[in-house]
């Protein structure tokens, strides 16, 4: 044996030994690369041998394992003549040299699978970070939402009523926890110079702890007070960021809160918050002290489920809790019922089915992919046919054949697959960090690629691999020599002419449901766009003013009067041409609302009054917004706190509680501080206030001396240039009216127009990009194939040319063929798409899932592509001189 | 064992090589000479696991030599091809011979 450090690696020896055969046959192998290695310690020295053998040593050994050592000892005979592993290692080194050498095959096959699976991957991140991944907190599967549900207008997610929340915390068992937050709202901070607009929500103290989410840094909320009387505040790891640059030291820090004395305990993880998405703050409030009469419904309630209780026995106690409090308190809870939903389900409801039709429809395309890439296996499949052929008769097995075939189909996969998951990465990356607006998607910002997305790329090449490997393997299996040589080397068998003609009709049929599919989408989107919002967002700023603080707080007189001089100053700014300000602004995500009905009629039950949104208005608001008076007047300067009292309402309050009848003049009667009625003065246009594809509701506008509501105000202004431009102006008018009153969240209308329709937006642009590369592909393919088939057919082409065929026959017929195969592709198309109507019907605005210009229009368009297809092989077909044909095999 | 069963392309190369080394056909030299008239790198997995498959099948057969190199921890085997080696041999050419047949023009330019 040979010394340590001088002979070959021991462990290398060692593992020869066990892999190789008993006897002499494996110690003379073994002794045969101990030869080897004293040659080349001769001439590289000792080190670079040991090297070599420990590596030789090493193929060598997994060859026999992988093998098996069954030959060697005489037990089973191996009469295929390859072993399963053996003959993969051997596969994957034919394939990759075949790949090789066969560069454009291999260069359009691995970038045709690089585009399908990129896409898929890039989907499905989302989707995975978006739908499946869990909430991040601990025992997430456990948290339920919780909200009332008005079942007379079919609110199904109303925020609940604090002493509904308390009664049935205290009145339920399956809950181990329950707890709310309140909706978000805009709150002055400071500490205190520096004054900064922020969403704050109150939080009751144990909300973050039924949550099940820890602090980053220091911890979450415990008491409403602490001892000072101070109350508690956790930052969002963004406000964090941005005010105190990550400061550490932050915890323990007193701050101003809209003017009250507040103790930051802590600062969350940059994860998702539920119900806190766009929040920058959480202050203490213990919220079951509300009642079921005064306070109205503002909270958002999440219970934790008690061990070993199921959703549905939870659902089942809320409602019979919800029964008993109908009975307790008619006047406030008829008609008002409880609607549980899972926090998960709650948190994605409404993007899920968008998501899964884009993940259907790249899996469509992926289809495609593979469908080009079958063919062009094909294609090779039978020019290799003779290779085969020679090679069956050489002894090579059929299952080794189509074996072969199958690792060169799964490499080109694998390959495409690893550029696919790049693309996919670098893709979403850059949509998630570029333009999280375009995404409008909960928890995107988790998109990427991690285990799962990686799994699931794995899992789909192996598929595709297999998808598209298997045509030309069975293929490759199932052909005898003797048919292949005896045909004269025409090569083409009717088998594969059958399967290529599969093949065009899968891609046509495929393509067309994408197609049809994105030109659905598009035509809803552009319903969406000219839908009327009601206003004028071209060249109008918005900004909040919050006067939550002293000296305002206790003195609304001074709001109105501060709202009043502000606005004054700023319509002197150069560039100003209206100005005016509202509570809550349309398609901003909030607003306020509540019962009323006709002054002149007997008050309804509780359960059947009508609903209206509720805003008070200052200054020129409805021009500066550009909402059109329809009838009576608009509110001004005259409707101060002392004169009648005065409301304008919008048509749809006009078509629902005064049909056929003029309301100006008319008494309202708004359950908001009093049941007082007003007279409506006057008629304007609907705005669309929660959407642009959410049909507007009834809205009363009452002049702010008269409704003291909102200790906040968006100022509206309309400029005559660009109205950013203004910003710095009015924030200086701001901080010399008082410094500590910040102006927030700036932004154009017209921004908040094009977020309501960002969701849409990006399903019709991924649609149409999935469509387009389907379409490419499709059309690719199809030009593959009918090119294939032309040529193959020259010869007879070429006899019909000589027999007196014009060219204009021939062009006829190879254009027939190719069209005949397409127009099946269609028909079956139009059927799949009809079919898959009613997934996406949910999703479209003012078209119908089966609208037949969308269906035609991708039928014309793939019909369109697959005469171009067939154009040039036919054009060519007719050229072939018949002299040449004829010679051609 | 059907005699009449084909040789793998390796297989025949194999064959071949041992007969064209006559009486020094060692593993190593069969080896190096597929080596150089291949003009291909041959992995000693195959090489050694083919060896042992056209022993099983009857094709070759070896014995034992002691090694002139007395470092060398075990005995050489020197190999011989079978005389039912020679007829698969035979077999494997007429049929090769045959499917040639007529392909001078394809398999000449590619040679």
């Amino acid at each position: 044996m040979t010394e340590s450090g001088v002979g070959p690696p021991r462990w290398a020896a060692a593992l020869l030994d066990r892999a190789l055969p008993p006897g002499v046959a494996g110690g003379s192998i073994r002794a045969d690369l101990e030869d080897e290695f004293r040659g080349v310690a001769g001439i590289q020295g000792v080190g670079a041998a040991r090297r070599w053998y420990a590596w030789e040593a090493v193929k060598l050994a997994s060859h026999y394992l992988l093998r098996g050592r069954r030959g060697a000892t005489g037990g089973i005979t191996n009469t295929g003549g390859d072993g399963m592993m053996g003959g993969l290692a051997q596969h994957v080194r034919l394939a990759a040299r075949r790949l090789r050498r066969a560069p454009g095959f291999a260069l359009v096959s691995v970038l045709t699978m690089a585009l399908g699976i990129g896409a898929s991957v890039a989907i499905f991140s989302v989707v995975d970070a978006v739908l499946l991944e869990p909430l991040p907190y601990h025992g997430a599967d456990r948290l339920v939402a919780i909200w009332e549900w008005n079942v007379p207008r079919d609110r199904q997610k109303n925020v609940a009523n604090p002493g509904n929340f308390k009664d049935w915390r205290e009145r339920t068992s399956s809950f181990q926890a329950m707890s709310a937050v309140s909706l978000a709202q805009a709150v002055t901070i400071s500490d205190p110079d520096n004054p900064e607009e922020a969403w704050g929500q109150y939080a009751h103290p144990d909300y973050f702890r039924v949550l099940g989410l820890d602090a980053a840094l220091g911890r979450t909320l415990e008491v409403e007070r602490d001892a000072s009387g101070a109350r508690e505040v956790v930052l969002s790891h963004r406000l964090w960021q941005r005010r105190y640059g990550g400061d550490p030291g932050v915890v323990g820090r007193t701050v101003d809160v809209s003017g009250g004395t507040a103790v930051v305990v802590g600062v969350l993880p940059p994860s998702y918050v539920a119900f806190g998405e766009g929040t920058d703050l959480w202050i203490s409030l213990d919220v079951t002290r509300g009642d079921q009469t005064s306070s109205g419904r503002w909270l958002m309630v999440v219970g934790r489920l008690a061990e070993g209780v199921t959703f549905s026995a939870a659902r089942d106690e809320l409602r019979a809790v919800m029964a008993g409090l109908q009975d307790e308190h008619p006047d406030f809870n008829a008609g008002w019922d409880v609607n549980p939903v899972p926090l998960k389900d709650d948190v994605v409801g409404d993007v899920r089915s968008a998501l899964w039709v884009l993940l259907g429809a790249v899996g469509l395309l992926l289809v495609i992919a593979c469908a080009n890439v079958a063919n062009l296996f094909l294609v090779r499949a039978t020019e290799r046919q003779k290779e085969m052929a020679v090679r069956t008769s050489l002894g090579a097995g059929r299952a080794t054949l189509a074996g072969q075939l199958f690792v060169e189909s799964t490499m080109v996969a694998a390959l495409g697959a690893g550029i696919g998951v790049a693309l996919a990465q670098w893709g979403t990356s850059l949509m998630v960090t570029r333009m999280p607006d375009a995404f409008a998607l909960p928890r995107v910002e988790g998109a990427g690629v991690d285990a799962s997305v990686l799994a699931f790329a794995v899992g789909v090449s192996v598929l595709t691999g297999l998808l598209f490997g298997i045509v030309p393997a069975v293929q490759a299996g199932g052909t005898s020599p003797a048919a292949v040589l005896g045909a004269e080397g025409r090569g083409a068998s009717r088998g594969t002419g059958l399967v290529r003609n599969g093949l065009v009709v899968v891609e046509v049929a495929v393509s067309v449901v994408l197609v049809a599919g994105a030109l659905l989408f598009a035509r809803s989107f552009t319903a969406l766009l000219e839908v009327d919002p009601g206003l004028d967002p071209e060249r109008v700023l918005v900004g909040r003013v919050n006067l939550s603080g002293d000296p305002y707080s206790e003195d609304d007189g001074a709001r109105v009067a501060f709202f009043h001089e502000l606005q004054e100053r700023v319509a002197a700014l150069p560039g100003v041409e209206r100005v005016g300000g509202i509570s809550f602004l349309p398609l901003d995500g909030s607003a306020a609302g509540t019962s009323f009905w006709r002054g002149d009629r007997p008050e309804p039950e509780a359960s059947s009054r009508p609903v209206t949104l509720v805003f008070n208005v200052t200054g020129d608001y409805f021009g500066a917004m550009g909402v059109n008076l329809l009838r009576g007047r608009l509110l001004g300067p005259e409707d101060r706190d002392d004169a009648p009292r005065a409301v304008v309402v919008n048509q749809a309050v006009a078509d629902q509680l005064f049909p056929g009848e003029d309301p100006l003049g008319k008494p309202l009667v708004v359950n908001w501080d009093d049941l007082e009625p007003w007279e409506i003065v006057g008629v304007v246009e609907d705005v669309r206030t929660e959407g642009l594809d959410v049909a507007p509701r009834p809205a009363t506008y009452f002049p702010r001396a008269q409704l003291q509501a909102f200790s906040h105000q968006q100022l509206v202004v309309r400029a005559s240039v660009d109205p950013a431009s203004v910003a710095p102006g009015i924030r200086s008018i701001l901080g010399a009216m008082d410094p500590g009153v910040p102006l927030g969240s700036v932004r154009t209308m017209e921004t908040l127009v094009d977020r309501a329709a960002a969701r849409p937006r990006m399903t019709t642009a991924l649609m149409a990009i999935f469509a387009a590369l389907a379409t490419l592909l499709a059309s690719v393919g199809l030009y593959g194939v009918l090119s294939y088939a032309v040529s193959k057919r020259e010869r007879e082409l070429g006899v019909r040319a000589a027999l007196g065929a014009r060219a204009s026959d021939v062009v006829r017929l190879v254009v027939v063929q190719g069209t005949r195969m397409a127009a099946l592709g269609l028909v079956v198309g139009v059927a799949g798409a009809l079919a898959l109507g009613g997934v996406v019907s949910g999703l479209l605005f003012q078209v119908p899932a089966t609208d037949p210009a969308s269906l035609a229009g991708a039928a014309t368009l793939l019909l369109a592509v697959a005469l171009a297809a067939c154009a040039l092989p036919a054009w060519r077909a007719s050229r072939v001189p018949p002299a040449e044909a004829l010679r051609s095999d | 064992m059907s005699p009449k069963a084909y040789l793998g392309e390796f297989e025949q190369m194999v064959l071949l090589a041992i007969l064209q080394r006559g009486d020094g056909a060692f593993a190593l030299e069969v080896r190096g000479e597929i080596e150089n008239s291949a003009a291909r790198s041959v992995s000693r997995g195959a090489f050694y696991t083919t060896l042992d498959r056209l022993e099983r099948k009857g094709l070759v057969s070896w014995t034992e030599e002691t090694p002139a190199d007395s470092r060398r921890s075990a005995p050489l085997r020197l190999f011989a091809v079978t005389p039912a080696g020679l007829d698969a041999l035979r077999e494997s050419r007429r049929a090769v011979e045959a499917l040639s047949r007529g392909l001078d023009d394809v398999l000449g330019e590619a040679g």
